[in-house]
């Protein structure tokens, strides 16, 4: 039961992050904090817990489900762990790009459909982050057709749908935890990752693999989450400061987004990697396939969702 | 903060009472849990007692462990141990103070085939605490370089302490056990300084007679298989080959074709019996990283390591005040708990704030390997020790003052890895594994 | 009548906790080699195939979860567990009795939370499914309540071993 003194006490909010303390999403997870701070008029404090302090992503999302972690921040596909639904952000080519996603997404017609289920899960997001474009860099050579990434070994994550595309490319597909990755391409045990460009720079891939071909197969956004049992319990006032708060941080981060990719791009080329555009097309007839199997065995839901994105899409 | 240290307290005083090291951990982080609950809390905190268990366990490259302690268990059952230590009495040849020396060198080659220091001294003490006895080295100075010793074991690599480290803080395994090389053989020869300086006052027995030459040839022929096994992991993963995870089960199947086909002193009923004690082991290495990360998300949440960073960052931004104090900090925790343990609550704390003083984070993981395992050596959680003094049936007291001149010289390298990284860096830079 | 009677229950107890032993030894055995032989088997298909199979690291996974909370047990089982025993025998009876009842209520304490919190939570995934094998999760989160019980039941076999049918083995 609230006491007088936890009445007048702060309340702390606990950002769990997997990403380490420094970077565009360290600074966006401080900035939200502010942001918090500052509409709530220092009734809510902001506390940061970078590199997994508090858990991997999964656990984090447990907490905010049960409430004894109170925000946190995944990649949409990440929810997939929860729900169905949000396996439809490990579609390959589902957006044009990273900007555009958070476009479609924000829309109401699509965020109504996301927003509902996410809080039938116990999330309740309030901001998106947009993430960039996911592409192809390798050790061997340029990539313009699946043709191509014939006998490449690409590192890929640990679920079905993004582990599959990449198959689907025309590469082979090597699940491996991520603290390997730099030393498996170093060392040749792979040929390559997927990743965007921030991430490449920010652990010096271009060191290992020179070629970095724009296949821009997955733009996977995050939302930026609280736990719905916590947002639930507060008063009408903090509810909307927060809410408020994380629209600012979607503003800011995503406007400062574009400028550290441009800048990451630009140390890839500096430090000599050879970034190339490559035939679509031919990826996303690849791939087709794959989708139209996902679909059929996808809940009516999920249809539904993959329909509204896509009409959104091609709208704009 | 003050809750923060009243839980270390508490597990201390538990261990110290003779609660297993990972109920102790498990029972203060549940304390710890159970004050967060009576604070504001919106949900149910105990959801960390799985979550830290399952996350302890269920993570890759940790697979390496069974797999590197199984290796070890099939490779000392088909008889290696003896091979190597008459391998390394045969190196030592008449060098004064022999047998004490070839136990070293043994421990040296040991540690490329087991990644943990109890296993050591298990195997070589086993042999070499009577021998030395029978020739005349007194119980304590046997006790002290066995045990010493044995701690090269997870610096060489390979190496359970490192495979922790690296999960722990997301940096490349392969390139921890690479580093610890230089330093493991370091503090070898560190150790056999040691032996001759006390040698001089002591005058130990030393060997005086030469093998004959054919006898020398089978005696190395008989050391070649075991030795291959540390070639086929440091040479995998040096040759981009494997992952530490895929050496750990190359170096299964090593053991298995070494012991089955080639030795032949393995049977087919010896194969549940080594399964069921490698899995025993396994749980217990495993129970304590799952338990102390119940203890380190409670210490996170009590904000003991931003306090600790910003103490740090108080005292001194010179990094060489900052790691002599790390030096100590780990040294006095080394003493009182697991290393297991203590890696994974100490290395989330300290890492990042050695990369903000510009330290390379698998420097540090060497640096911390080093430190914690000294603790394996000393009382009262000194668990080589313990198991040396066992065999000799001797006084544990005893022990622990025999191996002070042995703990000095592994402090004196640890100091010289700290301030020369080279000593650590070398090889991985060399080899690619760090820019 | 009454001792024969003592007797049957000291059989039954003996057997079940025989029982108890070759299912612990079997669950860790069969799962450490199925460990090993599908760690080789990737080897396999990535260096000689030059592919990946993607299921085979959550499998193995889970494995692993199997080996370390059933081998717990047995480690409680065998006394394989890292303590520390030497203070203890240096310090005067009475008091080491009391240090011991207050180990042993700690370490029921800690078992008995860890029962009950793994199975909340092994509760609360009941309809959530494992990423790459569909796997119900609350069978794998399950794993570790079932673990706890069998940590639970070694350590106070070990404590009262001749209820359990048990002669007391020296550690
Ligand atoms: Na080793
Ligand atoms: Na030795």
């Amino acid at each position: 039961a609230p006491s007088e003194a936890q009445a007048d006490d702060p309340v702390v909010l606990k950002y769990s992050a997997v990403f380490p303390d420094a970077g565009a999403q360290a600074n966006g997870a401080k900035q939200l904090g502010v942001f918090l701070e500052e509409y709530s008029d220092g009734k809510i404090d902001f506390q940061f817990y970078p590199s997994s302090q508090l858990g991997n992503k999964i656990q984090s999302l447990e907490g905010l489900r049960n409430g004894s972690i109170e925000m946190t921040e995944a990649a949409a596909s990440d929810l997939g762990n929860f729900s169905d639904l949000w396996s439809i952000f490990s579609v390959p080519f589902l957006f044009n790009s990273g900007a555009d996603a958070i476009r479609v997404i924000t829309d109401p017609r699509v965020a109504e459909l996301l927003n509902k289920d996410a809080e039938a899960n116990g999330f309740k997001i309030i901001g998106w982050w947009n993430l960039g474009e996911r592409s192809i860099i390798n050790s061997k050579r340029p990539v313009n057709t699946p043709e191509d990434l014939d006998g490449i070994k690409i590192r890929v994550m640990q679920s079905p749908m993004l582990a599959k595309a990449i198959t689907a490319m025309g590469a082979t597909g090597v699940p491996m935890a991520w603290s390997e990755v730099y030393t498996a391409v170093q060392q040749k045990t792979i040929d390559g990752l997927e990743n965007s460009p921030p991430v490449i720079a920010s652990n010096k891939m271009y060191e290992v693999a020179k070629f970095y071909s724009l296949t821009q197969q997955f733009i996977i956004p995050d939302p930026q989450m609280i736990s719905l049992k916590v947002f639930d319990s507060l008063s009408p006032e903090l509810q909307d400061a927060i809410l408020k708060a994380g629209e600012a941080s979607q503003e800011d981060f995503n406007a400062k987004w574009e400028e550290a990719m441009a800048s990451d791009m630009q140390t890839l080329k500096d430090n000599g990697v050879e970034v190339n555009e490559v035939d679509k097309a031919a990826f996303r007839e690849a791939v087709q396939p794959l989708i139209d199997e996902y679909l059929s065995n996808a809940s009516p839901e999920t249809r539904e969702l993959y329909e509204t994105i896509i009409k959104v899409r091609d709208e704009g | 903060m003050i809750a923060g240290l009243l839980l270390i307290l508490l597990l201390f005083v538990l261990i110290m009472i003779g609660v297993p090291v990972y109920i102790s951990l498990g029972v203060a982080g549940t304390v710890g849990l159970a004050v967060i609950s009576m604070g504001q809390t919106f949900g149910n905190p105990f959801i960390a007692i799985p979550q830290s268990i399952y996350s302890g366990i269920g993570f890759f490259p940790l697979l390496a462990i069974p797999l590197f302690i199984f290796a070890g268990e099939i490779m000392n059952r088909s008889g290696i141990t003896d091979r190597l230590v008459r391998f390394s009495v045969m190196l030592i040849g008449r060098m004064p103070a022999s047998l004490a020396n070839a136990n070293i060198v043994a421990s040296m080659f040991f540690g490329g085939i087991t990644g943990s220091a109890q296993a050591d001294t298990s195997a070589i003490g086993g042999v070499l605490i009577p021998a030395m006895e029978k020739e005349g080295y007194s119980k304590e100075i046997s006790v002290a370089v066995t045990a010493s010793s044995s701690t090269v074991g997870p610096i060489i690599p390979p190496s359970i302490m490192m495979v922790i480290y690296g999960v722990s803080v997301g940096t490349s395994i392969g390139a921890l056990f690479i580093a610890g090389l230089i330093p493991g053989i370091l503090i070898g020869l560190a150790l056999i300084a040691t032996v001759l300086i006390l040698d001089r006052k002591h005058k130990f027995p030393r060997r005086t007679g030469s093998l004959p030459l054919n006898e020398k040839v089978a005696i190395t022929r008989d050391a070649f298989w075991p030795l291959g096994m540390p070639l086929i992991i440091v040479g995998g993963i040096l040759g981009g080959v494997v992952t530490p995870t895929e050496a750990g089960a190359l170096a299964v199947l090593y053991a298995l074709i070494f012991g089955y086909l080639i030795e032949r002193s393995l049977k087919v009923a010896d194969m549940p019996v080594m399964l069921k004690h490698t899995a025993m082991l396994t749980a217990a290495v495993m129970m304590i990283i799952s338990c102390a990360k119940i203890l380190s998300y409670v210490l996170t949440i009590f904000q003991l390591p931003m306090m600790l960073g910003s103490f740090f960052q108080t005292v001194s931004e010179n990094p060489i005040i900052f790691l002599l104090l790390v030096n100590i900090l780990l040294l006095v925790i080394g003493t009182f708990m697991d290393g297991g343990a203590s890696v994974i609550i100490m290395a989330p704390i300290l890492t990042p704030i050695a990369l903000s003083y510009g330290i390379d984070p698998i420097h540090f993981g060497v640096i911390m390997v080093l430190n914690l395992i000294i603790g394996c050596g000393t009382p009262p959680l000194g668990l080589c020790l313990f198991i040396a003094c066992g065999i000799a049936k001797l006084p544990v007291e005893k022990g622990a003052k025999a191996i002070l001149p042995f703990i000095a010289a592994e402090i004196f390298i640890l100091f010289l890895v700290t301030y020369i990284p080279w000593l650590a860096m070398a090889l991985p830079r060399y080899f690619g594994f760090a820019s | 009548m009454a001792s024969r009677s003592a007797n049957g229950r000291m059989t039954t107890a003996r057997l079940a906790d025989g029982v108890i032993h070759m299912f612990e030894s079997a669950v860790c055995i069969a799962s450490l080699a199925a460990i090993v032989v599908l760690v080789l088997v990737q080897v396999f298909y990535r260096y000689i195939l030059s592919s990946g199979i993607l299921w085979l690291n959550e499998v193995v996974i889970n494995l692993m979860i199997l080996l370390v909370l059933v081998g717990a047990a047995l480690a409680t089982r065998h006394a394989v567990h890292t303590d520390l025993r030497m203070l203890l025998d240096n310090t005067p009876p009475r008091i080491a009795a009391i240090l011991r009842v207050i180990g042993v209520v700690a370490t029921i304490g800690f078992l008995v939370a860890m029962i009950w919190s793994s199975t909340t939570y092994a509760w609360e995934s009941r309809r959530l499914t494992a990423t790459m094998t569909g796997m119900p999760l609350w069978l794998v989160y399950g794993i570790m309540p079932f673990g706890g019980v069998l940590i639970l039941y070694e350590f106070l076999a070990k404590l009262f071993g001749g209820s359990f049918g048990r002669s007391i083995e020296p550690s």
